[in-house]
């Protein structure tokens, strides 16, 4: 049994018919230490579909209209809040893309870990376990750096206090949506060094968003590629880095600019990503495809194994 | 990491308490008001008399000052003109003014029995009235120090009940939103828009109308708290609903903290500075409220001091042209509102980032 099994998911903001379908049908799962990629353009429903797994999307506004997160075997859909309470920290856990809008400004970084421990492991809600953690995740001089307030440190200290916050629960899973998007591009590869650091030494499942094809070859098992709402294409991170199937998947690695090759203009996918509620018929890729034929305006294509492991939503994928 | 560089740039904490020093007009406040409240506590010891020390033959008496011979203080002995109702001092008849005498019989913050006075003559004949008296011959000075300390707590303790209840009420309010926070936001609609007095007054007839002064005192802050917290809920439950959508609630939220964890540990600390400096200006309110209770006899009972009530003694017209010492309650009340707004304006101004 995989530690997280999503379901055709079907999530909608709004109600009646002017509900907005920001997640259609989305099923992926993770096994445990097993690191997934969700890679995709703003807005396709990474975020939404990440933050279903611990059901952290408000409702209302939102809505669950269909499908199963099933999490070491039980629904997430169908929990009482106490449940989710539990779940929410002591199996899963999400560290976020600005790091210092995610640290509460008034209290010291020390005591926002601590709380966490006291929430999941509240007989280690001590100095010592607040430091080893900040050891963790390699923060210098950490029994002085448990007194600083979160605007006394830098981004890429805010989110390794974020990180360390995460961790102090032990989660079996670890939810990183972008989690190196607000900082550096040194501060990044020193940040996905430490997840992939730790996620060794803990074990743990990782669900990594990023926009960043970059990150995937470092770190991920698998890639899922998601468009308006939908995943086209599920594959593992090097199969799909050397053959990416999906015109849509081909087309994101074409924008990747390559060291080494001289460019005028970099590949812009034309068009752009459409609209909740305003998704083209049949194929929802298909206005921007260059691969597109006739009838992909009329029939809505499937989610198919190709070969062993890979997924695409395609029929003209060869 | 442990020594501080000397060029370190100032904490926020350090910036607020540099601009609040700044402002002259609010220590000049804090300061008073720091004076105030410790007279208060020590009103026993500082007032010459206790308050229901009474002296019938020098009722409505004149303030009674102490002069400087070049050695000491002194105090004259005042008489009543024979056939007539004025008094006068009598030259010559002086006493020395003495410090830590012995005089009325006290509790030292309501515990410790007591009889040292900070000052005083210690003989009868030789009163010291620094306020004068009123129409039973009570010391004003006295009787204004032991008002005040129900006047002064009375705010601070109805500040404290009602802005909890506010904060919380407006905190669950925002944080919740829907179905819950209408029905709270109407109810503080419900109560604001009713004029203050009318609603205090109804309310004091929710009361019997006999009370002893301990039941008042508890009476008048429920009262006050009831309808103050209101305007506290509106203001927190727009921040609250602003602060909900910050991410570090999110977090908090992903971490599996409760609602109620939410609300008091994230979103109400960040409405703090806002609160200290609408607190510091809505105590006047709980003054005035105790004023106009005891000022319609309707709060603080005789023989009990309180400033309300010792000012109903200048209801009259009569009495005021004539003993205009008994407005020195108003006077009383009057620097105390004004420090307490001065100060309110100064921590507003110092905690305004922008300035």
């Amino acid at each position: 049994m995989p530690l997280l099994d999503i379901r055709n998911l079907q999530l909608e903001f709004g109600t009646g018919k002017d509900a907005l379908r920001a997640v259609d049908g989305v099923s992926f799962t993770i096994a445990e230490g097993e690191t997934l990629c969700l890679v995709g353009e703003s807005g396709c429903g990474k975020s939404v579909s990440a933050l279903s797994i611990a059901r952290l999307v408000p409702t209302p506004p939102a809505r669950y209209v269909g499908g199963e997160i099933l999490l070491n075997g039980r629904d997430v859909l169908k929990m009482d809040q106490r449940e989710l309470r539990s779940i929410r920290g002591g199996v899963v856990s999400y560290i976020f893309q600005e790091p210092s809008a995610s640290l509460n400004p008034v209290f010291r970084v020390g005591n926002q870990i601590k709380e966490s421990l006291k929430l999941h492991r509240p007989q280690f809600a001590t100095d010592e376990e607040v430091i080893r953690l900040l050891k963790l995740v390699g923060i210098p001089a950490p029994e002085s750096r448990i007194r600083d307030y979160p605007h006394q440190m830098s981004g890429g200290m805010q989110q390794r206090i974020m990180i360390a916050m995460a961790l102090a629960s032990e989660p079996k899973l670890l939810v990183a949506d972008e989690p190196t998007t607000a900082l550096d591009v040194t501060i990044q590869a020193q940040i996905l060094e430490l997840l992939r650091e730790l996620k060794q030494r803990l074990r743990m499942s990782i669900l990594l968003i990023t926009h960043n094809l970059g990150i995937v070859g470092d770190i991920a098992d698998r890639v899922a590629v998601m468009y308006a709402g939908q995943i086209v294409e599920l594959s593992p991170a090097r199969a799909l880095l050397q053959r990416p199937l999906h015109p849509y998947t081909q087309a994101l690695m074409n924008s990747v600019p390559q060291l080494g090759h001289e460019l005028d203009r970099l590949q812009a996918i034309p068009g752009n990503v459409p609209n909740l509620g305003q998704f083209p018929s049949g194929c929802r890729f298909h206005p921007r495809c260059p691969k597109a034929q006739s009838d992909c305006s009329q029939k809505a294509p499937e989610l198919v194994e190709v070969e062993p492991g890979r997924w695409v939503r395609c029929p003209y994928w060869k | 990491m442990s020594e501080p560089a000397p060029n370190l740039p100032l904490s926020p904490r350090q910036l607020f308490w540099r601009r609040l020093r700044a402002r002259r007009a609010a220590m000049a406040g804090g300061v008073i008001l720091a004076v105030l409240y410790l007279t208060s506590i020590l009103a026993g010891f500082v007032a010459p008399y206790h308050y229901e020390t009474d002296d019938r033959d020098r009722f409505f008496h004149p303030p009674i000052l102490p002069k400087f011979d070049g050695l000491r203080f002194v105090v004259p002995r005042w008489e009543q003109q024979a056939g007539q109702f004025k008094y006068a001092p009598v030259p010559g008849d002086v006493k020395p003014l003495h410090f830590f005498v012995k005089g009325d019989k006290y509790l030292l913050f309501a515990l410790i029995p007591c009889q040292t006075h900070l000052f005083g003559t210690g003989e009868k004949n030789y009163p010291i009235n620094l306020f004068g008296t009123d129409q039973f011959g009570r010391d004003v000075f006295s009787r204004i120090l032991y008002g005040s300390q129900i006047s002064l707590s009375i705010g601070l303790i109805g500040i404290t009940l009602s802005f909890t209840f506010g904060m919380l009420n407006g905190g669950i309010s925002g944080y919740f939103g829907g179905r819950i926070d209408t029905v709270i936001m109407r109810v503080c609609e419900l109560i604001m828009s009713i004029p203050s007095l009318y609603l205090i007054i109804a309310l004091r007839n929710t009361f019997p109308p006999n009370i002893s002064s301990t039941e008042a005192y508890a009476m008048i802050i429920v009262i006050l708290s009831f309808i103050g917290w209101a305007s506290m809920a509106r203001v927190v439950r727009g921040m609250a609903l602003s602060l909900r959508e910050r991410q570090f609630v999110l977090a908090a939220r992903a971490m599996g903290a409760t609602p109620w964890r939410i609300i008091t540990r994230h979103i109400l600390p960040s409405t703090f500075s806002y609160v200290i400096v609408a607190a510091t200006l809505s105590v006047p309110y709980y003054i005035l409220g105790e004023v106009v209770l005891s000022y319609l006899a309707v709060g603080i009972q005789e023989p009990q001091a309180s400033w309300g009530n010792m000012l109903t003694a200048a209801q009259n017209s009569e009495h005021l042209r004539s003993y205009p010492w008994l407005l020195a309650p108003g006077a009383a009340i009057f620097v105390t509102v004004l420090a307490f707004n001065f100060l309110g304006d100064g921590l507003r101004d110092a905690a305004d980032a922008k300035s």
